[in-house]
């Protein structure tokens, strides 16, 4: 029987990530990843699945730890869309540091003026981590602090920490929203898991509730990811049982 | 349906076997832009593609290729050893009778023009199904670091064989793959596939066409 990395000295990043199977909650697991990546000058971060268009940002928010006064001061002034660092997701799957995300796009004053502000809040530096390929679309790991340059080796055991941090959260919010019998549904995803309990397929509910055949399959999705299932006929049936929807 | 190609059945399939060159030219080069990859006579074969290969092949009814995956026995030239060695920096790059190594896992729409979502799902199962037959213990790969969430996501059990490395195109990182019923059971059910995705035919289909031929002779 082949035995991989036997007698092999274990990195360290290899040991946190064995170490996350131990940990029983998400916010333990993010506490973890936060202490993990303090090591390379970052104190601050977010897991999150990319918004689609229109949907409301701390919907999709899984973990996050900002100074308070710099959440306060992006949410008031709108920047998610703005931000270079958000927008270079549309641009790369490749994992790029703040600085680096200037470079995607030709951003005006002010949109640059983002990324510098963050540094009066102690956030000098960030990392951005696509997380791709996952069935609802694609996710984000996000790390900022002091810390404004990484060697080559440092940026890969980051990139490599993210995937799993991200990886663990969402199977323990699954896990979680798994047990706990009635996720709350916004209005338009228990509409749409409604007529897709009516066997209507993502094209036929945008038509019928005048929306793009992509929004309501992201209403689906996130049904999906509420009640921590992989298809919709499990949604659908989970959902009827514990008195979400009705037909 | 996956079909297995070997150096045993493979003179049957020779126009499918043509078929997937002339795919992987325009999946690899045209559209992935690896011009390293890139002949003149727009046909992807690489110096793994020997009479050592196995292909998975998907066809539809009619016979044309709509996706597939090759697979090398690690105890010969592959890949991840002879191509990207320096990306293995934990242990040495697997070499086992026991472990084959998974390449060119690729998506083709079929004549009507469209993919099935699940067509993925079934090239992995039937990989896992070759495993599982071959009683092998684990599948390498060399993959973009990209595919990686997906595979956690999908309960695979990866064993990493170093952190991820850039190259032209992006990141990648080498992988061990463990082989398990219970891990071809979750991908099935993942995507409601319910039996076997791999078969092993002398002759591609359509197989009706065939039996009345042979009948009629």
């Amino acid at each position: 029987m082949y035995r991989p990395h036997m007698n092999q000295l274990y990195p360290e990043v290899l040991d946190w990530v064995d170490r996350l199977e131990t940990l029983k909650s998400a916010d333990e697991t993010w506490r973890s990843f936060l202490g993990f990546v303090g090591r390379f000058g970052f104190s601050y971060g977010a897991v999150a699945d990319l918004p689609r268009k229109h949907q409301p940002v701390p919907d999709c928010l899984l973990s996050m730890t900002w100074p308070d006064s710099w959440r306060a001061r992006y949410r008031e002034a709108n920047y998610v869309w703005r931000d270079p660092s958000v927008r270079g997701l549309l641009h790369t799957d490749d994992p790029y540091t703040w600085q680096e995300g200037l470079m995607f796009e030709e951003y005006d004053r002010s949109a640059r003026r983002i990324v510098f502000e963050a540094g009066d809040f102690g956030l000098h530096g960030g990392l951005v981590v696509p997380i791709g390929g996952i069935q609802s679309g694609t996710a984000v790991v996000t790390i900022a602090g002091e810390q404004t340059s990484l060697s080559q080796r440092e940026r890969a055991e980051l990139h490599f920490a993210a995937i799993y941090a991200h990886a663990r959260i969402r199977t323990l919010y699954a896990g979680a929203r798994r047990r706990n019998e009635k996720p709350s549904l916004t209005p338009r995803e228990r509409e749409c898991l409604e007529w897709a309990a009516s066997g209507k397929s993502d094209w036929e509910i945008g038509e019928i509730l005048s929306i793009s055949e992509r929004t309501a399959g992201a209403h689906i999705e996130r049904a999906k990811l509420k009640f921590g299932v992989a298809t919709r006929v499990q949604a659908v049936v989970l959902a009827l049982q514990s008195g979400v929807i009705q037909v | 349906m996956l079909y297995l190609i070997d150096r045993r059945n493979r003179a049957a399939f020779d126009s499918q076997i043509e078929a997937m060159h002339r795919i992987r030219h325009q999946i690899y080069v045209d559209g992935r832009g690896w011009r390293a990859l890139a002949r003149p006579d727009r046909r992807e074969v690489d110096q793994f593609d020997t009479e050592a290969a196995t292909y998975l092949l998907s066809l539809d009814g009619d016979g044309q290729v709509v996706g597939g995956v090759r697979l090398l026995p690690t105890t010969g030239p592959h890949l991840m050893r002879d191509v990207f060695s320096h990306i293995v920096t934990w242990g040495r790059v697997p070499s086992d009778d026991r472990i084959y190594e998974m390449t060119r896992l690729f998506l083709w729409r079929s004549a009507g023009g469209e993919k099935r979502p699940e067509a993925a799902a079934e090239i992995l199962c039937a990989t896992l199904e070759f495993a599982l037959v071959r009683r092998l213990s684990h599948i390498s790969v060399v993959c973009d670091t990209f595919f990686l969430p997906r595979l956690l996501e999908n309960g695979w059990k990866v064993h990493h064989l170093g952190l991820p490395t850039p190259y032209e195109e992006g990141s990648c990182i080498a992988i061990l793959l463990e082989v398990s019923a219970e891990q071809l059971q979750r991908s099935r059910t993942r995507r409601g596939i319910t039996g076997p995705c791999l078969t092993f035919s002398l002759y591609p289909p359509p197989h009706a066409a065939r039996i009345d031929h042979a009948i009629a002779a």
